[in-house]
């Protein structure tokens, strides 16, 4: 009903008669007028294109013509559902291991970075790419713990991120309490009946579920993680075919501690392996209220604003608990909200490395050697699959230390300098639309392209970019603007793209 | 919900960062202003604060060699403790070993320079490595609200208020630099730290790096943007004065005599403490006015599982980094103004687990370093009785190692730097 209350605009009278009518009365979500913009759950009306382009903005790692033009062809509310629904991504991910796996039974972890780093650049939901930092990023788990040549368990761990974050969060949780490149990585394949291991048993509740020192005591921990006991990485001779060794995990019932266990004074009786799924279901029985509000702060603080208040976060985090842990519900709720087009939302958040680089290349189209794309972002400090702590990431402007800063202007850099690896590569013919190829026009198009806000005098300066050079002696010389001479178009925009992506609002998403 | 996660981590970092970025609008005052000198500033007292990140196994760091304490440490790990004379012994100091790989050190306590300084932690164990960081990253024990939340950008902002006053290498943008006023110079290394020139027109390359300074001179002070941009002409500023310094420490280099280990083949984070503390050695030669530089190892001392060789290549990288590092000082002359303090933000379990590993404990080991020290065994000794618990305790609060270093060394006053009260304390005197 929503929708075609949306799609016939009725909904924007209904909502504004009701608080004309009778303000300070409950509203659809329980809110009322009173709520300030920036916690206002209530569901968006009408959408102008400015606000369309700040969802891309926020969302798809940057705002790409098509892509506007395909959610302004669908419908807001449409296009969140198709993008919810998670096509396949199957054709994308057979290309991607063609071009980027020399043997995709035995992928390098750097061959499994550049493979993900392709499928961010290339594909045609980005949506899905960008949820999927945001899961990597919270259970952050990273292809370090991978030994010789394990690093295809990397395959399903992404996909998990990719492809299993519409469901429940209690099937989630679980898929991931198993992923085998999680046991690795926190010790589960090394933690038995005998010893256990207590670190996945203390990261579950700390960073993954409830925030530290919430909920739960070191009894606790020392308890549940004799709950995550049994599997173990086995050798298997000849698994991909003759010859071709590898390593799986199993489940071993001789290393699982089926004794009961005390949990949140609780008692957790012996269930083999599915005690995994019991202390998923006990955690998010016992303690989903904390459960709910951490995990609608994390995605809040990444998609929205920092520091939300707890009166948005109760009510997010109830609905999150009345949906039976819906997160695709969440995802929709968050994006249809009043809240998501608010002006302290639009105030931006610090794009990372992938964003910053992923965004930048889908926005221009200017791609190079895959390793390159790889050493710029390890040198910005991140590396998708491979996070640094179990604590993910940093944020914010972390990301814009006096290292970061220069490292963002230097993969701008390459992508200039590099241009042998573009053979046939026109930027400016391919980005600038027919049309608005004068100086004055091209600077506006660009800074409307990268969702870039300039001064009144820095746009004279970058038009005044476009008419002049310097000489070796860095000299300038006027050389007045023409976007039909081929080598100066190439030079200049490539030029005037350097110089936006050094912006301060370039730096935002 | 307890305090500490009401504002989360991310919040914290996040408004720190704001406070920064606010009191940066100004004029950013630098550090240099005579223009670079090839040569230590004269005089010039600096701490060097090493971290070692994901919580060092103090126990196997120095261990004990004699008596019940040495029984029962091994009896608690039969397979990763250290039999008396495995390891490295320490004249005048028979019942502790370093450990094997710590040969470094052992050069450095014979020298009567190095302190090691025992049952080093915080009131209140907390085993999170997280939690455990952002309390010494805090210099607090309840650091919510802390106007600025960064002991180091305390420290900065009282006595070293210039943008190179309190310099970190090798470690991104630490909480511990949060809040501080001149926009700190955050360096991961000095050879990347230089804006690369697009050769296919090296002219009109610069033309656009002069725009993009230009634009940022006219950016409005105020918001977002503006916060922002002060971030990026502090970057683009502190640029060119550590390539200054890097061109005029090679120099020094090619001369000096002094060989840092070749880091091909070592542990990651080990290799990345030779080059950091090489880079810091730079910038000390193009005459930084630094009063505080934090580096360290950034990782792998979470040593959850076959901690032995893991563990070995760790203490090896960190003792023979610190001892080039020395031998740099030295060099330079510049030995006797420099302090090196090591910590890790907790110690292990006493105990081994079924991994060959050690899962998180507290209280640990802190060592300081440096031509000003007075070498020796400094905090209440483990003893049998500590190993029998879980995981060491503390008797020696960590702001008690900084407070006297601040004080004995940089000549400052610790009390601002420091004001939250504690009742465990233990005045230091290795300076």
């Amino acid at each position: 009903m929503l929708k075609r209350l949306l799609s016939s605009g009725l909904l924007a009278m209904w909502v504004a008669s009701v608080a004309v009518v009778t303000p300070g009365c409950a509203g659809e979500e329980g809110s009322d007028s009173s709520v300030p913009p920036d916690e206002d759950l209530r569901p968006v009306s009408t959408l102008s294109q400015d606000e369309r382009a700040f969802f891309l903005r926020r969302t798809h790692f940057c705002v790409r013509p098509s892509e506007l033009a395909q959610l302004n062809a669908l419908g807001y509310e449409d296009y969140l559902d198709w993008m919810l629904s998670m096509p396949s991504t199957a054709a994308l991910e057979t290309a991607g291991k063609s071009a980027m796996i020399a043997d995709v039974n035995f992928p390098g972890s750097h061959e499994i970075v550049q493979y993900w780093t392709y499928l961010m650049v290339n594909s045609s939901n980005p949506f899905q790419e960008m949820l999927a930092l945001f899961w990597h990023d919270h259970f952050a788990a990273s292809t370090d713990a991978l030994v010789g040549d394990n690093n295809w368990w990397a395959y399903s761990h992404m996909d998990l991120w990719r492809k299993e974050t519409t469901g429940s969060l209690n099937s989630l949780l679980y898929k991931m309490s198993t992923d085998w490149l999680m046991l690795a990585w926190l010790n589960g394949i090394e933690s038995t009946k005998t010893a256990p291991n207590e670190n996945f048993a203390r990261e579950f509740w700390e960073l993954f579920t409830l925030g530290a020192d919430n909920g739960y005591t070191q009894a606790d921990i020392q308890e549940c993680a004799r709950s995550f006991t049994g599997d173990r990485s086995v050798f298997q001779a000849d698994y991909f075919g003759a010859g071709l060794d590898s390593r799986v995990i199993q489940w071993d019932s001789n290393r699982h501690d089926n004794t009961s266990k005390a949990v949140f004074g609780q008692t957790v009786n012996g269930n083999g392996q599915a005690e995994y799924q019991d202390i998923v279901n006990l955690t998010l029985g016992q303690r989903g209220t904390q459960v709910a509000t951490f995990i609608c702060r994390k995605l809040w603080e990444y998609f929205c604003y920092l520091n939300p208040s707890s009166d948005l976060l109760s009510n997010l985090a109830s609905g999150l608990i009345a949906s039976s842990w819906d997160l695709k519900a969440l995802y929709k709720r968050i994006f249809m909200s009043k809240a998501f087009f608010s002006s302290r939302n639009r105030d931006g958040l610090i794009k990372s490395p992938l964003h910053y680089h992923i965004g930048y290349m889908r926005n221009t189209g200017l791609l190079m050697g895959w390793q390159r794309v790889r050493y710029s972002l390890e040198a910005c400090g991140q590396v998708p699959s491979r996070p640094p702590t179990v604590n993910g990431w940093p944020v914010e402007m972390s990301w814009l230390s006096s290292q970061g800063v220069i490292e963002r202007a230097n993969f701008i850099r390459d992508l200039n300098n590099y241009q042998s690896e573009q053979p046939g590569y026109d930027v400016g013919n391919s980005i600038i639309p027919a049309g608005q190829t004068g100086d004055a026009a091209v600077v506006d198009y660009l800074c409307w392209l990268m969702q870039v806000t300039l001064e009144p005098a820095q746009r004279t300066r970058c038009i005044d970019y476009l008419n002049n050079d310097y000489n070796g002696s860095s000299v300038k010389f006027a050389q007045p603007w023409d976007f039909s001479d081929a080598t100066q178009r190439n030079k200049k925009i490539r030029g005037l793209l350097y110089i936006l992506s050094q912006h301060p609002s370039y730096q935002v998403r | 919900m307890n305090d500490a996660t009401q504002l989360s981590r991310r919040s914290f970092l996040r408004a720190g960062a704001a406070l920064a970025g606010v009191a940066a609008l100004g004029a950013l005052p630098r550090g240099r202003s005579e223009g670079l000198k090839a040569a230590p500033l004269p005089n010039h007292k600096r701490l060097v604060v090493l971290n070692l990140l994901g919580g060092n196994d103090g126990m196997n760091t120095v261990y004990p060699a004699t008596g019940t304490a040495a029984s029962t440490y091994l009896s608690r790990r039969p397979t990763l403790g250290f039999a008396a004379g495995a390891g490295l012994a320490l004249s005048g100091l028979p019942d502790f070993n370093l450990h094997p790989a710590l040969g470094g050190l052992q050069t450095i306590w014979n020298a009567g320079d190095l302190a090691i300084i025992s049952k080093v932690g915080y009131p209140t164990a907390n085993l999170s490595h997280f939690v455990s960081e952002d309390i010494w990253s805090t210099g607090a024990r309840n650091f919510t609200g802390l106007a600025v939340p960064g002991w180091v950008a305390r420290y900065g902002n009282l006595y070293a208020p210039t943008g190179t006053g309190v310099v970190s290498v090798g470690m991104g943008r630490r909480l511990d630099f949060e809040g501080a006023t001149a926009n700190p110079l955050l360096l991961d290394s000095i050879s990347s730290f230089q804006l690369e020139v697009d050769y296919t027109n090296s002219n009109n390359h610069n033309y656009r790096v002069d725009v993009l300074k230009a634009n940022l001179n006219d950016q409005p002070a105020t918001g977002r943007a503006g916060e922002i941009a002060a971030a990026q002409k502090a970057a683009l500023d502190a640029a060119a004065q550590v390539q200054a310094a890097k061109t005029a420490y090679a120099t020094f280099a090619a001369t000096s005599g002094v060989v840092y280990p070749n880091t091909s083949g070592m542990t990651w984070s080990a290799a990345k403490l030779v080059n950091s503390l090489k880079d810091v050695a730079a910038l000390i030669y193009g005459g930084f006015d630094t009063r505080i530089y934090y580096t360290g190892m950034p990782g792998g001392f979470d040593t959850h599982s076959a901690q032995l060789t893991g563990h070995d290549a760790l203490m090896s990288g960190l003792a023979s980094a610190i001892l080039a590092f020395r031998d740099d000082m030295v060099a330079m002359g510049t030995w006797n103004d420099t302090v090196i303090v090591v910590f890790s933000e907790f110690g292990r379990r006493n105990y081994e687990n079924g991994s060959d590993g050690t899962d998180h404990g507290h209280g640990n080991y802190a060592l300081a370093l440096g031509g000003p020290g007075t070498g020796g065994l400094y905090g209440d000794p483990v003893t049998a009785t500590d190993i029998n618990l879980e995981y060491l305790g503390y008797t020696t609060d960590f702001r008690d190692v900084y407070k006297h270093a601040i004080q004995a060394h940089l000549g400052n006053d610790p009390a601002p730097v420091f004001s939250e009260s504690y009742s465990v304390t233990k005045a230091m005197t290795f300076l």
